[in-house]
């Protein structure tokens, strides 16, 4: 049995599976400058670890809508691969737990955890399929 | 009439009485011998009173005839009539009759009736004067009897206004005694209402201290939930962290691959750990909360409790200052009703003493009222003594106006001789002659002129009784007085005659009756003149 690690985060109402092995660090309370002219879904500017960090909205990049003023807790990931790739923070409502799952268990950009569905969220493509 | 034509006609007289003696007497032996007809001695009877009547028949008319018709037995006759006369009362003949005398003796008796005459008009003038003064008296006790009637009776009324006053006043005094303990009582009791809201203020007060005491104690109880709050919150944010540690351990882990998967446990353990915290701090704040919210209730109701014990509080202090306020008014009127007695008794005493004077004016007054009353009956009596007096005094003849029978004999000497066919006779007017007299003498209520059969020729009454008594003067015209006592009396007598009182059927009051007879040259009467004197207005006789 194959299994891969992933961490899931709540967005809204819906729970999202992100690859564990490409999220650097969860942070909480980060300090977010808000960009003038930024589109939807870029939240703001944060520091991390010395480097400027943009932090996207992953509501917004999933479609949903945001309720709260800005995500209080930042996943810091790669987006990418290879060389393209390159290390934002993604604002989500909760980190929940890295939990495993069988490969068996992963459909078209969905899931089943403890028999709930997930959103289980492709970093590569930069963009997010429901 | 001459003296001398008045001797002639008693000698005349005198003869026939002692003619008409002789045949009496003859006529009784006739009598006699007629009833003792058929015996022996009837006839000798008879000659025996036939002799003896006629001779003393003759001897009777000497004596009377030849004696007395000398000049000593004429004076005598004279003098015996002038004493008739002057038993009769009538002064006028006798004073006439006396002037016929000799000198002296006409001198004697015209003194001796003159001398009458003065003692009856000053009898008559002092019946005047005590008449009048008894009318005066009499009218003026029977005012003040009336008066002292309605003193006596308003003092009465006074009296029983008084008394009444005085049961009145009594009551009040009664009244206000009660009202007064009443008021006490009411004092007493407000005195035990007042401390029992002293009690009720008190106890209230230390209820509002028990409540600020519970709010402070809730107020410490909300500061100390806050601290928890506090805390919660950091251990809830430490929890956080953890949990944060505890997945970035996790990213790590797996991050190491096969190396980390113990570390991923350990991990994995302690994010369960962390979240139970979470879960318990969760569950700690929402009994927090609660009891937080039972504290602010708790605060709420106890304010509120406070708020109504400090209104409850406000109400006794001011029911304290009413009932204070309705105790000083007790207390006044308590003191008012205490005056209100004490003056009633005053004036009860004072009422008592008014009734007491008032009773005895009563008594006094009622006693006047007698004594007036005894005063008018005495003065009505001497009044009547008075008019006994002028009643005696008119049954003499004088020459003077007060004379009844003056006055009437005057009237009569207007009347003519005859009332047959004579020249005088046709002059004479009976109804302005009886006119003349009712109007012109004030005493007179009524008056007629009567033939010797009781015809009335003429009558009138007084002015001011004409028009009740229009009914009764026809009547009088046209009735026969024939049967009258005055006018039999009148008719027999040559002298005027007065009666005793009788009630008017005009006015209804007592009138005496005065007659006289007009007679003719030969001594008979041709008429009767009569007026009703109504003793009211005795006093006005010759006025």
């Amino acid at each position: 049995m194959t299994t891969t690690p992933y961490l899931l985060v709540r967005v809204g109402e819906r729970v999202a599976a992100l690859p564990a092995l490409a999220v650097r660090r969860v942070v909480r309370g980060a300090r977010l400058h808000p960009l003038p002219g930024a589109g939807p879904g870029l939240v703001g500017l944060a520091e991390f670890a010395g480097e400027p960090l943009a932090v996207l909205d992953l509501a917004q990049l999933l479609g949903e809508e945001r309720r709260s003023s800005r995500p209080p807790v930042t996943v810091v990931t790669w987006l990418g691969s290879g060389s393209d790739r390159e290390l934002v923070g993604l604002g989500v409502d909760d980190a929940i737990e890295v939990t495993e799952i069988d490969a068996a268990a992963l459909g078209v950009g969905q899931a089943l955890v403890g028999g709930r569905p997930v959103l289980v969220v492709d970093l590569d493509r930069l963009g997010v399929e429901a | 009439m001459s003296p001398v034509a008045g001797r002639r006609t008693e000698s005349g007289s005198l003869f026939a009485s002692a003619l008409l003696f002789g045949g009496a007497w003859a006529a009784g032996g006739w009598l006699l011998a007629g009833a003792a007809r058929g015996t022996s001695g009837s006839t000798l009877l008879l000659l025996f009173h036939l002799v003896a009547g006629a001779g003393a028949a003759l001897y009777l008319a000497y004596e009377l005839t030849f004696r007395t018709s000398d000049p000593q037995s004429g004076l005598r006759s004279r003098l015996v009539a002038v004493f008739r006369h002057l038993g009769d009362g009538d002064l006028v003949r006798t004073a006439a009759l006396a002037s016929t005398l000799d000198a002296d003796l006409a001198s004697g008796v015209g003194r001796a009736v003159a001398g009458l005459a003065s003692r009856v008009e000053q009898l008559q003038a002092s019946s005047h004067s005590v008449a009048g003064a008894a009318e005066g008296v009499d009218r003026g006790s029977t005012v003040l009897a009336a008066s002292s009637a309605q003193q006596a009776a308003a003092a009465g009324e006074v009296t029983a206004a008084m008394e009444e006053l005085s049961r009145t006043a009594a009551e009040i005094s009664e009244h206000a005694e009660r009202q007064n303990q009443l008021v006490l009582m009411a004092e007493s009791e407000g005195a035990a209402g007042a401390e029992a809201v002293a009690e009720a203020v008190e106890g209230v007060g230390a209820v509002e201290r028990r409540i600020a005491d519970v709010t402070a104690r809730a107020d410490t109880l909300g500061t100390r939930s806050r601290e928890i709050f506090r805390v919660l919150e950091l251990i809830s944010d430490i929890a956080q962290e953890t949990h944060l540690l505890s997945l970035n351990a996790a990213l790590e882990a797996s991050a190491a691959g096969g190396r980390g998967r113990r570390f991923a446990v350990v991990a994995g353990e302690v994010r369960v750990l962390a979240e139970r915290v979470r879960d318990s701090v969760a569950s700690v704040r929402s009994q927090i909360e609660e009891f937080a919210s039972a504290i602010r209730s708790t605060v709420v109701a106890t304010e509120e409790g406070g708020k109504e014990a400090a209104r409850v509080l406000e109400e006794a202090r001011a029911a304290t200052g009413a009932l204070g306020i309705l105790r000083a008014s007790l207390r006044e009127s308590s003191e008012a009703a205490r005056q209100i007695s004490s003056v009633t008794r005053q004036q009860t005493s004072a009422t008592e003493e008014v009734l007491s004077t008032l009773r005895e004016l009563h008594q006094v007054v009622e006693r006047m009222s007698r004594d007036l009353s005894q005063l008018s009956a005495t003065s009505g009596r001497l009044h009547s003594i008075g008019l006994d007096l002028e009643l005696l005094g008119q049954t003499f003849r004088l020459d003077s106006a007060r004379s009844l029978k003056s006055h009437v004999h005057t009237w009569a000497g207007r009347l003519p001789e005859s009332l047959d066919g004579s020249r005088a006779a046709a002059a004479w007017n009976a109804q302005e002659l009886i006119d003349e007299l009712v109007g012109g003498a004030p005493f007179v209520e009524c008056g007629c002129i009567v033939d010797v059969r009781g015809k009335v020729l003429a009558t009138q009454i007084a002015h001011e009784l004409r028009a009740a008594s229009a009914d009764a003067l026809q009547e009088l015209r046209r009735r026969n007085l024939a049967d009258r006592a005055w006018f039999k009396k009148a008719l027999e007598s040559s002298r005027a005659v007065v009666t005793p009182p009788e009630r008017s059927v005009m006015s209804g009051e007592l009138c005496i009756m005065v007659a006289v007879a007009r007679r003719n040259a030969a001594g008979e009467a041709v008429a009767v003149i009569e007026f009703d004197v109504n003793v009211s207005h005795w006093t006005e006789i010759g006025a």
